[in-house]
């Protein structure tokens, strides 16, 4: 099975002082300048959409555009070779070179040439190979890998770079600044290109209708390495295909956005045959060659899951704001040529599951990458399934740990169950028997279970729960629907933080509804992270029938827990396209900050019951889930309706627990990490006036979780702030509710 | 000029400043000759210039005023083992983004792209009027000469740059260090 020590490289990683400071700072940076330039562009969503529908449309036509590109490249004086696979590829391109007398190549950074070992073949047919973008270059020189689709090196310190100039060049005097190491590397370079006979380029697109290859970056070495060399190869992917010219449009506007931040890069080359550039320096005609490979795209095109990442623009937007990523870099949570989330459907496509096994445990399917990407592509989807091939793939072996995280619901009631053992579970012997059964790192802190249930209070105090499909009818029948508000309880808010979970039937109650709980089934969110998309699609099928009835009289639908109602508004349609209950509940069901958002009048109004409060500054931390969804910008505008509440907001994309990932072997030290930073981050914030934090708010269990194991503050609910501010709290309520309550 | 066509100038000055170009406006020959003289003797090699010729500086007697200087004109194709030699490359320019500071060159088949690239410094030529406010404006333009058959472009925005580094910005890591832009007004030279 695996040939790599997963555990061991993450170690490593976290213990490697330049990667840890390198990688953090790289991927914020970038990620900001992203931020910046989507949040500078009118059209963003209009130009994604139009991307998105283009790559699909190409893909669709696939075989019928790569007729249509192969007539135009050889009309317009090139070649096309077409590569069925990785030595097929090498093996033209070798064949090209020997034909045409070519020894010395001059190549500009291509993940695809990556993907083949393209290098390592034209070597051993004695061609030498020069990379020449910087950060390949330095790759090249260190006979090492790069770690990110655009940012090759960013895994590497300035004095790491100084000591490959040094080990490499033979140089006892390499310079000190960014600057001189690269005007270093530009002499150097020069000279290659200027002796080179092939120049090897990839392909950012490919125009079928003109056979035009569309090069775009920044340093200009494509430009060389297509203009001066006499022959230029150009390495591409058969899904890069676009169908015409006009088609280019979005991706121009958003690739250098999504990658760097940048309206466009320096260059953008538009090539068609052979013509280009023409150089002087070059004896006799040029010649132009496409090479376009299939190595698992066309399978991956049959594939109805895996044919997304076809759409994929190579940005490197989701390693940017990808926690695990940012944690240990590209080479730990990547294969041999793709990184991060993306880069587990790519391996898989083009290598195999086995190769997607070995790093897929690191995404936490948190969902930040579908958030920036700028073809929209569902990644944490792609992963969930691939999970479930390899889980599939090694049914016999599978651990046990991974159906155990599946359902919170079990968990929460084993844990009530040896609730008054809760002594004994922090006995050594019974850590290190979770740890060996389930794979819940001994590390971790367990949850404290509270004795009472949110059903339990609720029941208590006169109010009615709905646990199971066809209880509703009756009830439904005969009360009035204006005024009723589900509250729908996750497995969360009923089993383990019932604080929150009570506060915000209070302040839902305040506003003058009638609360009805119900509560059941999980939502699927931990079985689909698991990859157990069978467990998934029944738990989503339960709880759509149970909450069916409501959606169906257009009841709100309101709950607490980011990742669970996520998972309902948009996982439980793709587990089973055709629920159209699943489909209806959807899109019944509120955050319960969006829904105080929407019904911010009777806020206002119970707001201005109460007295003037004293200045009161909060964190606000956002679960990724809820960025994603863009429901952390009500959490935001309510909290800042309330007097005296000044809100910040942390940068951090993820805390690091995503569901079960914190507790388990595999994830704890990333998720130790991330918490850290995120514990650091917050103890360095202040409010824009200068005042100290006087508290930490998340929405998400997981956040809070992991933000009171790593630090000494115990996160609230956004929810539990808004109850204090308009005097919802235990005592004020709950003596009223039995009179209001909805009767049995 | 019109107030449309003084808008896009201002914008796209702007924008290239911002990417570490420069910007003149200039409406003479004369005038242009002398900036561009300067530039060439700045650079420690002969006063010399890599160029592809274009209709704007014959227009403006451009080429007469850097002769006149005693400015070394080398056309790319005539350039032979100089061409890499040359500290500074003159062009024209098809089309130009406002947004963005882009300069979209183009031309079919020839030796006008490396005069771009090549060079420690690029010096294009451009009038006001050629200058498009946006991207997707820009975008029609090029689209249109494209399908008329003009199929091969680079389209330049700032100096040649890096951040490969530690993330670090720097100019020139294999095409020009520095790149001027002129902008020639409406009332300079015939239209």
């Amino acid at each position: 099975m695996s040939s790599r020590d997963l555990q061991s490289e993450i170690r490593a990683a976290l213990l490697n002082p330049s990667l840890q400071q390198a990688v953090p700072s790289g991927t914020r940076a970038a990620a900001n300048r992203r931020r910046q330039a989507v949040s500078d562009f009118a059209a963003y969503e209009v130009s994604r959409d139009r991307a998105r529908a283009i790559k699909e449309d190409a893909i669709e036509r696939l075989p019928e555009l790569l007729e249509t590109l192969t007539e135009a490249v050889n009309a317009s004086g090139g070649f096309v070779h077409r590569a069925d696979d990785a030595e097929a590829a090498c093996r033209i391109i070798v064949e090209i070179a020997r034909r045409e007398g070519l020894t010395a190549a001059v190549k500009s950074k291509s993940m695809t040439s990556e993907e083949i070992h393209l290098n390592a073949a034209l070597e051993s047919a004695g061609v030498t190979v020069r990379e020449t973008d910087l950060g390949e270059y330095i790759v090249q020189l260190d006979e090492d890998r790069p770690s990110h689709a655009i940012a090759p090196i960013i895994h590497k310190s300035m004095e790491d770079v100084r000591d490959v100039f040094r080990r490499r060049l033979g140089r006892d005097d390499v310079p000190e600044t960014a600057e001189e190491l690269t005007q270093l590397a530009r002499q150097q370079l020069r000279r290659d290109f200027l002796e080179a006979d092939l120049g090897i380029t990839g392909a950012n697109f490919l125009i079928a209708e003109s056979g035009t290859v569309i090069l775009v970056e920044n340093e200009g070495n494509v430009r060389l390495s297509t203009q001066l060399p006499r022959v230029h190869v150009a390495l591409a992917g058969i899904e890069k295909i676009l169908p015409t010219m006009a088609d280019l449009e979005p991706f121009i506007e958003l690739l250098p956005r999504s990658g760097t931040g940048q309206l466009l890069t320096s260059y953008v080359s538009v090539i068609t045959g052979p013509g280009w550039g023409a150089s002087p320096l070059v004896d006799g005609k040029r010649s132009f060659h496409l090479v376009l490979l299939d190595n698992g795209r066309s399978r991956m095109r049959d594939d109805p899951v895996l044919r997304e990442a076809l759409y994929c623009v190579r940005c490197g937007a989701c390693m940017n704001v990808c926690a695990p990523y940012q944690a240990v870099g590209g080479h730990v949570f990547g294969g041999p040529t793709y990184q991060s989330g993306i880069g587990i459907a790519w391996e898989a496509g083009v290598r195999g599951l086995e190769t997607a096994a070995e790093f897929d445990g690191l995404c936490t399917t948190c969902s930040r990458c579908q958030d920036v990407c700028p073809v929209r592509i569902d990644i944490p989807w792609m992963t969930s399934v691939v999970r479930a091939r390899i889980r599939e793939q090694k049914a016999s072996r599978a651990a046990p740990g991974s159906a155990f995280l599946a359902e919170p619901r079990r968990l929460y009631r084993l844990a009530r169950r040896v609730g008054r053992l809760s002594g004994l579970m922090q006995l050594r012997v019974a850590r290190w028997g979770l740890e060996r059964l389930f794979g819940v790192d001994r590390r971790r802190p367990l949850p404290q279970i509270p004795d009472t249930t949110l059903a339990d209070w609720f029941r208590a105090r006169g109010g009615r729960v709905v646990e199971e499909v066809g209880a509703d009818a009756d009830h439904l029948d005969d009360e009035a629907e204006t005024g009723l508000v589900v509250f729908w309880a996750d497995c969360h808010s009923n089993y383990a933080d019932v604080e929150a979970a009570k506060a915000a039937v209070r302040v839902i109650e305040r506003l003058g509804f009638r609360v009805l709980l119900v509560t059941g089934p999980c939502c699927g969110r931990a079985a689909l992270s698991q990859g157990a998309l069978e467990a998934a699609r029944e738990q989503a099928f339960d709880l759509s029938r149970l909450l069916a009835p409501y959606a169906d009289r257009q009841i709100p639908i309101v709950g607490l827990e980011p990742s669970c109602l996520t998972c309902v508004t948009d996982d439980h349609t793709k587990l089973s396209p055709a629920n159209n209950e699943a489909f209806l509940v959807g899109l019944s069901v509120r955050e319960i900050m969006v829904f105080l958002e929407e019904h911010s009048t009777l806020l206002g109004a119970a707001l201005a019951t109460q007295a003037p409060r004293p200045r009161h500054t909060v964190v606000l931390h956002g679960h990724c889930q809820q960025k994603s969804a863009g429901w952390l910008d009500s959490s935001l505008g309510v909290l800042a309706r309330l007097p005296g509440v000044e809100v910040v907001t942390t940068t951090a994309d993820c805390c690091g627990m995503a569901g079960s990932f914190g507790y388990k072997q595999e994830g704890y030290e990333i998720s130790r990490e991330l918490g850290t930073r995120l514990v650091t981050e917050i103890s360095g914030l202040k409010s824009v006036t200068g005042d100290p934090v006087d508290e930490v708010l998340a929405s998400g269990t997981s956040c809070r979780t992991q933000l009171a194991d790593f630090g000494d503050r115990r996160p609230r609910h956004p929810i539990e702030l808004v109850a204090d501010a308009i005097g919802a709290t235990a005592e004020s309520v709950d003596a009223s509710s039995a009179a209001t309550a909805t009767s049995r | 000029m019109t107030s449309q066509v003084k808008a896009n100038v201002e914008r796209f000055r702007r924008a290239l400043d911002s990417l570490g170009g420069t910007t003149r406006v200039l409406n003479s020959g004369f005038a242009l000759g002398e900036a561009i003289d300067s530039i060439v003797r700045a650079q420690p090699a002969p006063p010399a210039l890599l160029y592809e010729p274009f209709a704007l500086a014959d227009e403006m007697g451009l080429y007469l005023a850097l002769r006149a200087r005693g400015v070394d004109l080398v056309p790319v194709r005539e350039a032979g083992e100089r061409t890499a030699q040359l500290n500074v490359g003159l062009t024209g320019v098809e089309l130009a983004i406002a947004e963005s500071g882009t300069l979209l060159v183009g031309g079919d088949p020839g030796g006008w792209g490396l005069a771009t690239v090549l060079p420690w410094v690029h010096i294009a030529v451009l009038r006001a009027r050629d200058i498009a406010p946006d991207i997707a404006t820009a975008f029609k333009d090029f689209e249109a000469r494209f399908a008329a058959g003009q199929r091969n472009w680079v389209w330049i925005s700032g100096p040649s740059r890096t951040a490969d580094i530690v993330q670090k910005l720097v100019l020139g890591i294999h095409g020009p260090n520095a790149l001027h832009a002129f902008i020639v007004g409406d009332e300079a030279g015939p239209t």
